[in-house]
């Protein structure tokens, strides 16, 4: 069950990880933000790397366990994630570059 | 994951003469901010390796300088990192040597400024003090996100005599005593070398499924890798190949649906772009051109996809003049150094690839 930790819009509790899942947290994330800005902020919270050896921003996309599928930047995380069962999220790069 | 020590690099050209500003001043300590988590994940692996313990049972502290013995604090000759659990704890010692991309990042902005020459040689002094955790007070968006850390996922062990596996394996590039033994199945190198072959002088990626084993006997543990599955959704040209969301989604459901519980082990990837480029060694009497190096690039795809300390990288190597050649490359110390492995003939796995 979702912990709600903001009296106004609540918030619903994720278990993400990086995509090696070496690095792995549980997070309450507010059902108001986009997938956008919880990517954003959890690429923070994991230290995830954002910038190649060149300097290029890396991007990350949400995998969303429970559904089998990448989830767009623009949903609502209140949308797609259950209350009643803690949802796994995988955050995986989607730019990098082997040389 | 907030760090209880500042740690600051001073650097100096190779002759130990000081790095001076347009001032003609020389330039102080800069602070610099180290990625830690390699340093944090080997640790918390020497702890698997050092005792039967699961993932979740320990608990990864911050790094810790060591000072220097002559000089004391500030100035740093090494850092720990501690590693406890119900039971058992332990420090893993880590050489200065970690803080060298960090050098990298100051030493190119000293050359932006022109304080350096491009390619001079440097030499660097890591300092260290105590900080405080910064403050939680804030009302960006990422406050509204409360976060718990999570020990990873303990990796299923399978007990296994080493012995079983030495016995027939053969040795590729030069294992280390101390290393972690990592055996690669015949049919697999097999597998990537025709992949390579069809990539052309384009490159070519896969990823390496396997298993953690701990020898019964010794207590040792090792890694096999039992298969591959090709890199889908890539990009593919003659010296890049890229990774997207859709190639790491692919490998992960992939592994997965085979049922046999297997983790992404690694990566391979081939640089064939000698089969075009032919370089001058090429027209000599045996030559022998190789282009089995591990790239910047590929120490970034590494620590940004594969940070768990057992992973390890492949890399194939074509060129007109060679037989198709092969590396690996994987973490000691949290920093990404070349490797032996073992390769085991392609009896050791039945067809279904479960080890026998």
């Amino acid at each position: 069950m979702g912990t709600p930790v903001d009296e106004k819009v609540g918030s619903l509790t994720v278990e993400v990880s990086d995509v090696s899942g070496a690095k792995v947290v549980e997070a309450d994330v507010p059902s108001d933000f986009s997938v956008a800005e919880m990517i954003k902020s959890m690429v923070g919270e994991l230290e995830l790397p954002v910038n190649d050896d060149a300097g290029n921003p890396v991007a990350y996309r949400a995998h969303l366990e429970s559904q089998g599928r990448q989830l767009l930047p623009s949903e609502r995380c209140g949308d797609i994630l259950q209350r009643e069962k803690q949802d796994k999220i995988t955050l995986e790069p989607d730019n990098v570059d082997a040389g | 994951m907030k760090e209880g020590h500042l740690f600051e690099l001073t650097l100096f050209r190779q002759d130990g003469t000081p790095v001076l500003s347009d001032t003609g001043q020389p330039v102080g300590p800069i602070p610099v901010r180290v990625d830690f988590d390699a340093a944090r994940e080997w640790a918390r692996f020497q702890a698997l390796r050092a005792r039967d313990i699961g993932y979740q049972q320990v608990t990864v502290g911050g790094p810790e300088p060591i000072w220097d013995s002559a000089h004391g604090a500030p100035y740093v000759r090494a850092f720990s990192i501690g590693v406890t659990s119900n039971s058992h704890s332990m420090a893993v010692e880590f050489p200065n040597t970690y803080f060298w991309a960090a050098a990298r990042v100051v030493s190119s902005g000293f050359v932006q400024k022109g304080w350096l020459e491009a390619g001079e040689v440097i030499r660097y002094l890591v300092t260290s003090h105590p900080v405080k955790p910064p403050s939680d007070q804030g009302v960006g968006a990422r406050d509204r996100i409360r976060v718990r850390e999570r020990a990873p996922t303990p990796e299923q062990r399978r007990d296994r005599s080493l012995d079983g596996f030495m016995g027939t394996a053969r040795p590729c590039g030069d294992p280390a005593d101390g290393d972690l033994p990592v055996f690669v199945a015949q049919a697999v190198l097999d597998e990537i070398a025709r992949q390579t072959e069809e990539a052309g002088v384009l490159e070519a990626g896969a990823f390496l499924l396997g298993h953690l084993h701990r020898c019964p006997d010794s207590g040792q543990v090792f890694l096999n890798i039992t298969d591959q599955i090709p890199a889908e959704h890539t990009r593919q040209e003659l010296m890049k190949l890229s990774f997207t969301a859709e190639t790491f989604d692919a490998a992960r459901s992939g592994a997965k649906a085979r049922g046999r519980g297997e983790m992404l082990a690694g990566w391979a990837h081939s640089h064939s772009w000698l089969q075009q480029q032919a370089c001058k060694d090429c027209k000599k009497p045996k030559a022998s051109c190789k282009a089995d190096f591990f790239s910047e690039e590929d120490v970034h795809v590494h620590r940004t996809a594969f940070l768990k300390a057992f992973s390890v990288a492949l890399v194939a190597s074509r060129s007109p003049c060679s037989e198709l050649t092969w590396a690996m490359f994987g973490w000691k110390l949290g920093m990404v150094q070349r490797r032996g492995f073992y390769v085991t003939p392609n009896n050791h796995t039945n067809k279904t690839g479960e080890e026998r």
